[in-house]
């Protein structure tokens, strides 16, 4: 190994981390060449492919590398957040059914297509070039949203050359699309405030409603994964470690380039994607409450990356001052403290919101970046429950139960494109997300603020 | 003898594991495992054949790069694979080929209910070996 890890967890998180093989592929994380300060694992973290999920690790730009399994192949898989003006306990069980009805139908959701906009290649390379701004130019959404995503909703390189016939062939249908898996649109009650000023802040109040919505670059970013993946395995600049998924370009090299150009233009069609969501749910509410923007606000909190490189500028404990290097998040996201010039001037005092989706029965939470954070695990952060059951032992215990009527006992409407969907994603089928948030909070990576209960969800 | 196959646990998505008397079995047993993850009780329709002409860097790369072929396939043309006629060759430096063809049967993605997307097949702790007289092969989907 080329440096040591770094688990935030508690011991019951850390016994399941050893019960898979997370420990093992954090450590082939450590062995990368040119990995700068602790190859890290959240509270979240659990065994992945290559990396594990829940990894972080940040790379030297000269020396290290860039890896496409570090970043997944849902590229900017991420989750944003929209306050609204209503209370949750103004809405009856009647308009709480029919918005999870009218949204399941006005929100393009499960396996393949189900674009909402047609795009010549001209659009696409927009879209791949602008990210949300594109989508905010053709009226899906308002300037304002901009501010209140990660990188203003576009990063750069992202070169829209780079991406693939085959890769532009799978996101053609699919943008403005949910997908399936772990992706929804969720309807939440803010539960509880922990942190009155940051929820001042952030717009949240007690009683209130918002809405998460999670969903990533679709069919467009697997591809752009499966396309570098394939190349650097014939590539002999490339750095081959005996785990073949991570397999990682030199940082510098030509293909490394090439990755970074096509991984942010991938990122740029998520955050598109997340914009033309929010565009769909907005209305679809609108119309479904028969109420204005004005009466339901819908204000975009954040949006932030899950999985994701990018060339970022941290204080190394090694360095002891600031230097540029590619942080890998792999299932994680960031956590920035107040005053850190990233972070939107609303929350400029408060810190970054840390977005903790939970499963689809129990809570997300609420937090705010540290400078804790910024110091230890180069501004990152979990990035929601962790699975805990694999898909097959969660059908298992899912056979035989009709789940959609045991949440709707527990007042939670579901509407799921896929029974198997609903079954692997049961609530069983991941671990405790206040345990995840306490250790962050506990840990200092990143500090409490709201809890909020799921009221309507809907999946691919 | 038709390929055997089943599926792995892992905490987050999906393992298969196949085995088959040869090569061609195994791929042929690789894409009914592949279309019972991605579609339990496949759409009828009638069955259109397309030609398949892959290489590999050896067989797990092989193997995988023809699964995340019937990914495109299944994403980007709402095509699934239901029948596979192939020959895999390996050369003396370790390389390999696919050369045959698909049989695919197209559906409607509205009316895909039933269906799992798979995002890709990853070299993820991937196998393909000989054991006695029979090959078997592992690999994890991304789920």
């Amino acid at each position: 190994m080329n440096t040591h890890g770094l688990i935030y967890a508690d011991r019951q998180l850390i016994e399941a981390m050893a019960a898979d093989a997370t420990l093992r592929q954090l450590a082939g994380v450590a062995a990368l060449p040119g990995i700068v300060g602790p190859a890290l694992a959240m509270p979240d973290a659990h065994q992945g492919y290559g990396f594990p999920i829940g990894g972080v690790a940040a790379f030297d730009p000269d020396q290290g590398v860039v890896s496409p399994g570090g970043v997944g192949y849902d590229i900017n898989c991420g989750v944003r957040l929209l306050r609204s003006r209503l209370g949750a306990d103004d809405l009856s069980a009647g308009q709480l059914t029919r918005l999870a009805d009218d949204l399941a139908a006005g929100v393009p959701a499960g396996v393949g297509r189900g674009s909402q906009v047609q795009l010549s290649d001209k659009d696409m390379d927009q879209v791949l070039a602008r990210g949300a701004a594109w989508a905010v130019a053709q009226g899906y959404g308002d300037t304002g949203d901009l501010e209140f995503c990660e990188a203003g909703g576009a990063l750069s390189p992202a070169d829209p050359q780079a991406i693939s016939p085959r890769a532009r062939q799978r996101g053609r249908g699919q943008l403005g699309s949910l997908g399936a898996g772990n992706h929804f649109v969720e309807l939440a009650r803010v539960e509880h405030i922990y942190n009155q000023a940051a929820a001042d802040a952030f717009g949240l109040t007690a009683g209130g409603l918002v809405v998460w919505i999670h969903s990533g670059s679709r069919g467009l970013g697997h591809q752009v994964c499966d396309d570098f993946l394939r190349r650097l395995a014939k590539d002999k600049e490339a750095v081959h470690p005996p785990e073949r998924q991570l397999v990682a370009a030199p940082a510098g090299s030509s293909i490394g380039r090439q990755y970074v150009a096509a991984m942010g233009a991938a990122a740029n069609f998520a955050f598109a994607n997340r914009q033309l969501l929010t565009h769909r749910v907005r209305e679809t509410m609108f119309r479904s409450l028969a109420a204005s923007p004005r009466d339901l606000g819908l204000g975009l909190i954040y949006d932030i990356a899950h999985n994701i490189a990018k060339l970022e500028e941290h204080i190394t404990p090694e360095a002891g001052e600031k230097r540029r290097v590619w942080v890998h998040r792999k299932g994680a996201t960031r956590s920035l403290g107040p005053q850190h010039p990233e972070v939107p001037s609303r929350y400029s005092a408060i810190g970054l919101p840390v977005l903790l989706p939970g499963d689809m029965g129990t809570a997300s939470y609420v937090l705010a970046g540290t400078t804790i954070a910024e110091a230890e695990t180069f501004g990152s952060a979990a990035h929601g429950a962790g699975r805990r059951l694999s898909r097959k032992a969660a059908k298992k215990q899912a056979a035989g139960r009709d789940l959609a009527a045991e949440l709707a006992q527990a007042g939670v409407v579901v509407r799921s494109h896929s029974r198997g969907t609903l079954a692997e994603e049961m609530p069983a089928a991941y671990k405790d997300v206040a345990q995840v948030a306490r250790v962050m909070d506990a840990a200092g990576i990143a500090r409490l603020v709201a809890r909020t209960v799921p009221l309507v969800v809907i999946k691919g | 003898m038709r390929a055997q196959h089943g599926t792995l646990e892992h905490t987050a998505d999906l393992g298969l594991w196949i085995e088959a008397e040869d090569l061609s079995g195994l791929f042929a047993g690789a894409a009914e495992a592949l279309g019972q993850v991605m579609w339990e009780n496949p759409p009828p329709g009638e069955v259109v054949w397309r030609s398949l002409d892959l290489r590999g860097v050896d067989l797990v790369d092989l193997l995988v790069r023809y699964l995340n072929e019937l990914v495109y396939l299944f994403d980007a043309k709402d095509l699934l694979c239901l029948k596979v006629d192939t020959a895999i060759d390996q050369h003396p430096d370790g390389s390999t080929v696919l050369v045959g063809r698909v049989g695919l049967v197209e559906f409607d993605p509205a009316q895909s209910n039933g269906a799992t997307a798979v995002k890709a097949a990853t070299y993820h702790q991937a196998k393909l070996v000989r054991r006695g007289n029979r090959w078997r092969a592992e690999v994890f989907l991304d789920v």
